[in-house]
């Protein structure tokens, strides 16, 4: 049985109460605020301990009829990882053709505990998941939280650098910033409870002075503590102090021993990898196992050669497991799951896997993550690489060498790729010879119709020609016609003129008349006799 | 049929009397019903502080008949107690400060003893010696199915358990697995027999007022429109409902009432014997920690510091519930019950 009072780059689990110090404010305040909603988020820098407070801390504030932890990772897809851990705990396992929902009702009904569902590295979900695989994971926890019968918690932790990604998930899950909580590095008073609470809890002796040595080793310029550090450098004392035998006493010389300490993980990764027979090959098989972004990825065997061939490594699977073994053996990584995958112990480790990898197999690495992503889209809902991917990928196809399901899938894309072009090639052509049809057609057209205006406009000119013609004529004509009026107005004025003469004139010719009139009637009488005589005559 | 299938069957069929809409769940061929489902409803059904405890005693986790579950069943006998004398102690208040009720002096000498600190027995105590004042000066309980089922037999079944307990649970005897298995079945037999006499309970929804917001528009009539949350429940993510009613009940409170959607009408204040902090803000990290959203139940008057101790329904250890912003409210409250129900020279020797 391991007495060590460290856990190295393990969590803590339920059973690790009695060693588990330096996160009581935390895990008290996380306790709280269970009790505030069913759902909750934990984030936090890697290498805090969010998992360790989870399983241990959190875990042990409950009584076990209060407490049904279900603890989930990504693997290959979120959704049937849920179905997985649901079903591996079930009592009346729930027919597969029901959906995870069901599941955890059922589970609650099988137990009647509060299920707790925790997400944890939950950032993984947005380095390897697809689009449709975080839509069902939001349909999930909006279903699983809005009904209290299912009496259901949802815990999601996740690296703080990641944080920011969830907010696409705030249309479906409104509240999901609402009850959260920062879990920050550990600070010297709670490294220096981390050290010596697990010592005297397994009966290891401090000489005085080492805490305090310790956590001036790893404390970084802002007064944190590197966590990971703190475990793999008290796991090397306590191997150090229990291979004397005996009392097992950390001594002041022992740290001292330690030397210059610099950067720890990375020392101690360079050391296991220097004890292989070929550590090149040992380090070739460590680097598949990083992601793109430098965490941890989990890889079953099969995977693990594949991904090898990639950076041009073809070892046999024999091989290959013989390193893997030696890395669980060293505690690099965690032995295999149920699905046979492994993995890195902690991401710290991860990141250091990451800083040895040469630009050009980042490069590769990350073109080698996009396929995978892609592939898994094209899995999901048959959509292949765009003439842009492909284009993002050509510069490293000799150096990339993929399996047959991806290199089919690049095959496959390229192919539809260029079949859209040639499609797009004739569409075009298509279209450019309507067009011509139509250009010809229209200039036909335009040249018909040009000639017809030409005619009307001939037509239109004689007519405008016989109309100025006809102006010229009616011009002349009224001008003739306004001389006769002017004449007749001429005529007319000197007949009235002559009129009123004509009436002045015998107006007084009558006035005479009338003042000679009796010598006048005497004389006409007399000449009308005269006439009349004469007429008789 | 096994231990636990015995009693949820038998809680179960009398609920339904109580839930005719629960009848649902049982097939008429009795081998077809998902006991699951049975032991569920009977959990969300009953108030609660008692739902809660069943719940945790039906568990997954209590599958074996050991120590663990008996523990369980005493804490489930425990609270079934706790809340019936806590309602009968609240109603005869309210009586006696409406009417002109005499409390015998043999029940006030008694009272601020057994109510300063709770124990099984005190709660045994409170509701035999409440009911006989109520059947005495004729008061028709608030639940007052009480009247019937609370008679000389009922409370033997309750005097069984305060003997047992301090036998068992402060450990003075030791038990062999096979006489642990015993007393498991004859444990879970009486509390069946209990919980399905007590099972009119479920017809009285338990009910945390929020808030309660006053309407009153332009020449109409004024309501109050009051947030609830449902502590009937199968967990603490209690379901919120809205009530509009014309008349208003009491902010801050755990109340019994006859029906929700009148609740307003006929309701009993628990405060401050059970108490919710579901609406309380938590503004700072120390009431943060050291105050949990939970239902509580009062459990002891600590004499020396003039504290209100109370015991949560999910949260394990222990509150200071003078975080609470309403305390002072709580510690008043409390005070009236003692000196209606006490003694002065009781009163004053504490």
């Amino acid at each position: 049985m391991d007495k060590s009072p460290f856990k190295f780059l393990d969590s803590y689990t339920r059973n690790d109460s009695d060693i588990f110090f330096g996160r009581e404010k935390e895990t008290e305040e996380i306790y709280s605020r269970l009790f505030y909603s069913n759902l909750m988020l934990i984030y936090g820098p890697s290498g805090t301990g969010k998992t360790s407070i989870l399983q241990c801390g959190v875990a042990n504030r409950f009584s076990e009829n209060d407490w049904k932890p279900l603890f989930i990772r990504r693997k290959g897809n979120i959704i049937k990882s849920i179905g997985q851990e649901l079903d591996k705990i079930a009592i009346h396992p729930v027919p597969e053709s029901k959906g995870n929902v069901e599941r955890v009702y059922s589970l609650y009904l099988d137990y009647l505990i509060p299920v707790y569902i925790i997400f944890d590295q939950f950032e993984e979900l947005f380095i390897f998941g697809t689009q449709s695989e975080k839509e069902e994971f939001v349909d999930f926890v909006r279903e699983v939280t809005k009904n209290s019968d299912y009496n259901t918690h949802i815990i999601i932790s996740i690296r703080e650098e990641y944080l920011a990604n969830l907010s696409e998930f705030e249309d479906g899950i409104p509240d999901l910033f609402q009850n959260r909580i920062r879990v920050e590095k550990m600070k010297k008073k709670q490294a220096l409870q981390a050290i010596e609470g697990p010592c005297k809890a397994r009966g290891v002796k401090l000489e005085e002075g080492v805490a305090a040595s310790v956590i001036s080793i790893i404390t970084d310029e802002s007064g944190a503590i590197e966590l990971t550090w703190l475990q793999v450098l008290l796991d090397r004392l306590y191997k150090k102090a229990s291979g004397r035998g005996g009392e097992i006493t950390i001594k002041m010389s022992d740290v001292e021993g330690l030397g210059k300490i610099g950067d720890v993980l990375g020392s101690f990764l360079e050391d296991q990898l220097k004890k292989m027979e070929n550590g090149d090959e040992g380090e070739a098989v460590l680097k598949t196992l990083v992601s793109s972004d430098g965490t941890k990825k989990q890889l079953d065997i099969k995977e693990i050669r594949e991904a090898l061939i990639t950076t041009g490594h073809n070892f046999d699977d024999g091989k290959i497991k013989d390193i893997v073994q030696y890395f669980v053996n060293v505690r690099i990584l965690s032995d295999k799951d149920e699905n046979g995958r492994y993995e890195l112990k902690h991401d710290s480790l991860a990141r250091k896997v990451f800083e040895r990898l040469t630009l050009y197999e980042k490069e590769l690495l990350e073109v080698r993550h996009f396929i995978e992503h892609a592939y898994k889209v094209f899995e999901a809902r048959k959509v292949l690489l765009s003439n842009e991917d492909l284009n993002f990928i050509q510069p490293y196809e000799d150096k990339l060498i993929l399996s047959h399901e991806l290199n089919d899938f690049v095959e496959l894309s390229k192919r539809e790729s260029a079949r859209k072009k040639k499609r797009k090639r004739v569409v075009f052509a298509s279209i450019a010879i309507v067009l011509l049809l139509i250009m010809t057609a229209f200039t036909t057209w335009a040249l018909i119709e040009r000639g017809k205006a030409f005619k009307q406009q001939k037509i239109a000119e004689k007519q405008k020609n016989f109309a100025e013609e006809q102006k010229g004529i009616a011009e002349e004509k009224k001008e003739e016609l306004a001389k006769k009026n002017i004449a007749l107005d001429k005529a007319k004025n000197e007949a009235v003129n002559a009129k009123e003469i004509v009436e002045n004139e015998l107006y007084h010719s009558i006035k005479n008349s009338l003042s000679v009139a009796p010598l006048k009637m005497n004389v006409l009488y007399m000449e009308g006799w005269k006439n009349v005589s004469n007429g008789y005559t | 049929m096994s231990i636990n299938e015995t009693f949820i069957k038998k809680v179960f069929e009398r609920v339904v009397e109580y839930k005719p809409r629960l009848a649902a769940f049982m097939d008429e061929d009795d081998d077809m019903f998902d006991v699951r489902e049975l032991a569920n409803n009977i959990s969300k059904t009953y108030p609660w502080p008692i739902g809660v405890e069943i719940r945790r005693l039906l568990s997954g986790n209590m599958e074996d008949l050991n120590r663990g579950r008996i523990d369980q069943i005493f804490k489930t006998i425990e609270r079934t107690m706790q809340f019936l004398s806590y309602v009968l102690v609240i109603q005869l208040l309210e009586h006696k400060l409406k009417n002109d009720l005499e409390i015998p002096d043999s029940f006030k000498k008694e009272f601020t003893r057994r109510f300063t600190t709770t124990t099984m027995g005190n709660f045994v105590w409170l509701i035999r010696s409440i009911s006989d004042i109520m059947v005495k000066n004729d008061i028709t309980p608030f639940m007052e199915e009480m009247t019937d089922i609370f008679n000389k037999k009922f409370m033997g079944k309750l005097d069984f358990w305060t003997p047992q307990r301090n036998e068992l649970g402060h450990y003075q005897i030791n038990l062999s697995d096979e006489e642990i298995e015993v007393r498991c079945h004859e444990y879970m037999d009486l509390l069946g027999d209990i919980l399905a006499d007590i099972a009119f309970v479920v017809k009285y929804p338990l009910v945390t007022i929020t808030e309660i917001q006053l309407i009153k528009p332009k020449r109409e009539d004024v309501h109050y429109l009051h947030n609830m949350l449902i502590l009937n429940s199968a967990s603490s993510s209690f379901i919120g409902k809205d009530g509009d009613f014309n008349q208003f009940t009491d902010t801050h409170s755990v109340i019994l009432v006859k029906s929700i959607k009148n609740a307003a009408d006929a309701f009993l204040n628990l405060s401050p014997l059970i108490i919710d902090t579901h609406s309380e803000k938590m503004e700072s990290r120390e009431k943060l920690t050291k105050l949990k959203k939970d239902v509580y139940l009062y459990s002891k008057w600590e004499l020396k510091k003039g504290v209100l101790h109370y015991i949560g329904t999910e949260a394990t250890e222990k509150p200071d519930m003078r975080l609470v912003s309403f305390y002072d409210n709580l510690v008043k409250e409390y005070k009236e019950i003692m000196s209606v129900f006490s003694l002065e020279e009781e009163l004053q020797n504490g």
